[in-house]
């Protein structure tokens, strides 16, 4: 086992058994995604009323690895089972959940100190579920201000995306938060804790009996949550910067060129095209 | 009519939609994008993530809407996704014409989401017909050529090795579950008590599950380090070799002009 041990320099190394857990999370994040997919769901809009997923699975798995990369592995096999393979990858929306689910499951995961005290457990699931739902649902918003053009020019609308919204949020946090999320993860923490790790030959970590949860309160992966926030946001908005620039465009462009703007695009397009060719075809050294 | 009502339970059982789903992973052997060079597939892709916010006209957006269309159509997608889609999209705007009947003007509401939605819609579409059509290997390929590291672009070639087994294995776990259980005797209204039992049963089945996925991704790894896994990452030869079979064709720049003429028709004449 000691040979599975080896490359472990540098704080962002992704060694084998990082490689494993990796495999790990993402097949059972992915599986429960699929199948959750499948399950019949009453869905008004935004709002969803049904099985969201068995979130509990991934919360627990990194709850019980305790690294970045396990945090990693959740929105990826979310996005290789769930979009790519069934064909309903949303693009730069995945940029989302990219960079928010890891750094909320990871600082809630930096949480637990004491596996055995229940409260504890209960509480860092619900945040993890939390951080990122609330998040999510602040960029939904956001993206419908973004995408629609005056918005504020309809009477009512603003508040009724708000109003749906939130309304969502309660729903989800009821929902997959507290039914397959905290109570669940209750009962499977501890049925896995300890009999995991060492199938894939690590040490299960062990923390310390009543130790208070403030002492795993990393500045840093706060500070994780803080950035990657913003970013998701801007990966969401990039997706809508057409639309923010036709705001400014519109007059003047018609008047001037008419609709021979769409040169604009093209021209651009061309650009993304030689630059990602040369990317491809012009590999660094490495 | 009742030859109907099962026709539609038939096409909306779990099963169907299983097959189906895996379906669109994996055969698209045949299908026109699935011709195409995964670069350049992975390039129309991006310029189509943008293309739709340049406009506002609908009558525009719907003409990209059509040209999406055609493409998915092309590339044989599961009727359940596109189902699935024309629901999400139908009940979100029908959702927020019913809040801002409380808050304001609900044809106002809609007329200003319509466009937005559209742009959304035409996405997904292409989405949809991008990715359903590319197979696991070329998709890995591109990324790869794209400069996405080999340890991920192995991770969605083994998933979609890995999704039909994993899902063959969990419905066994289910149904052995289900031998060893008995079923509520009352399924009360609706059936409640039924959907419980399945639903506590389907997490449940988890259990054994996370276990063998370890056992599994454990002897995967081990192997691939046996074969030289990570001592072929570094080498350039290596990489080579695992790209040398891409090409772009005449047909590849001329799906890719041809896309965007069309965009530029479309801008122009309507």
């Amino acid at each position: 086992m000691s040979t599975l041990l080896t490359g472990t320099e540098g704080r962002f190394s992704f060694d084998r058994q990082d490689m494993m857990v990796f495999i790990l999370v993402m097949s059972l994040t992915g599986l429960q995604n699929a199948f959750t997919e499948i399950l019949p769901e009453f869905t008004v809009g935004p709002l969803e009323l049904g099985v969201g997923g068995f979130i509990f699975i991934p919360i627990v798995l990194v709850l019980l690895f305790r690294t970045y990369w396990a945090a990693l592995a959740v929105p990826v096999g979310e996005i290789v089972f769930g979009e790519i393979l069934l064909g309903e990858f949303d693009g730069l929306g995945a940029m989302e959940g990219l960079l928010l689910i890891p750094v909320c499951y990871y600082f809630a995961a930096k949480l637990l100190q004491d596996p055995e005290n229940t409260t504890q457990l209960a509480i860092v699931v619900f945040i993890a579920e939390a951080l990122e739902e609330f998040f999510a649902t602040f960029i939904d918003i956001g993206k419908v201000y973004v995408g629609v053009e005056e918005l504020e020019a309809v009477p009512g609308l603003p508040e009724s995306i708000i109003v749906l919204e939130g309304v969502d949020f309660i729903t989800q946090m009821l929902i997959t938060g507290v039914i397959f999320g905290v109570i669940p993860a209750l009962y499977l923490y501890p049925k896995l804790h300890g009999k995991v790790e060492p199938l894939l030959g690590m040490e299960p970590f062990e923390g310390e009996r009543g130790a208070p949860m403030r002492r795993g309160f990393s500045g840093k992966a706060l500070l994780g949550v803080l950035v990657a926030f913003p970013l998701a946001f801007v990966a969401e908005a990039t997706s809508e910067v057409g639309g923010a620039l036709n705001v400014v465009w519109e007059p003047e462009f018609l008047v001037m060129y008419g609709q021979s703007y769409i040169a604009v695009p093209i021209v651009a397009s061309a650009v993304v095209v030689a630059v990602v060719w040369y990317r491809a075809t012009h590999k660094p050294d490495r | 009519m009742m030859a109907a009502l099962d026709d539609l339970r038939e096409a909306t059982s779990v099963e169907a939609i299983k097959s189906d789903l895996l379906r669109t992973a994996y055969e698209n052997e045949g299908s026109f994008l699935h011709k195409l060079d995964p670069r350049v597939l992975l390039l129309w892709y991006v310029v189509f993530l943008f293309v739709p916010w340049l406009f506002y006209d609908v009558t525009v957006l719907l003409g990209l809407l059509v040209f999406v269309s055609a493409l998915a159509m092309l590339s044989r997608v599961s009727l359940f996704l596109v189902g699935l889609m024309t629901f999400t999209v139908a009940t979100t705007l029908g959702s927020y014409a019913v809040v801002t009947v409380f808050t304001g003007d609900p044809v106002a509401a809609v007329r200003a989401l319509i466009p937005f939605t559209l742009k959304l819609t035409i996405i997904s579409v292409s989405s949809l017909a991008v990715f359903s059509s590319m197979g696991p290997k070329t998709l890995s390929q591109g990324l790869q050529s794209l400069g996405i590291p080999r340890q991920f672009t192995f991770l969605i070639t083994y998933g979609y090795r890995m999704l039909p087994v994993l899902f063959e294995e969990y419905h066994d776990l289910v149904n052995s579950f289900r031998l060893r259980s008995t079923a509520p005797s009352n399924p009360g209204w609706f059936r409640w008590r039924h959907y419980t039992y399945l639903l506590k049963l389907s997490m449940r089945a988890f259990y054994p599950m996370i276990f063998n996925v370890a056992k599994r991704s454990r002897v995967t790894v081990e192997a691939m380090e046996a074969r030289g896994f990570s001592h072929s990452l570094q080498d350039d030869a290596s990489t080579d070799l695992r790209l040398a079979d891409m090409k772009i064709r005449p047909l590849d720049v001329g799906f890719f002009a041809g896309s965007l003429t069309l965009v530029a028709v479309l801008a122009v004449f309507i």
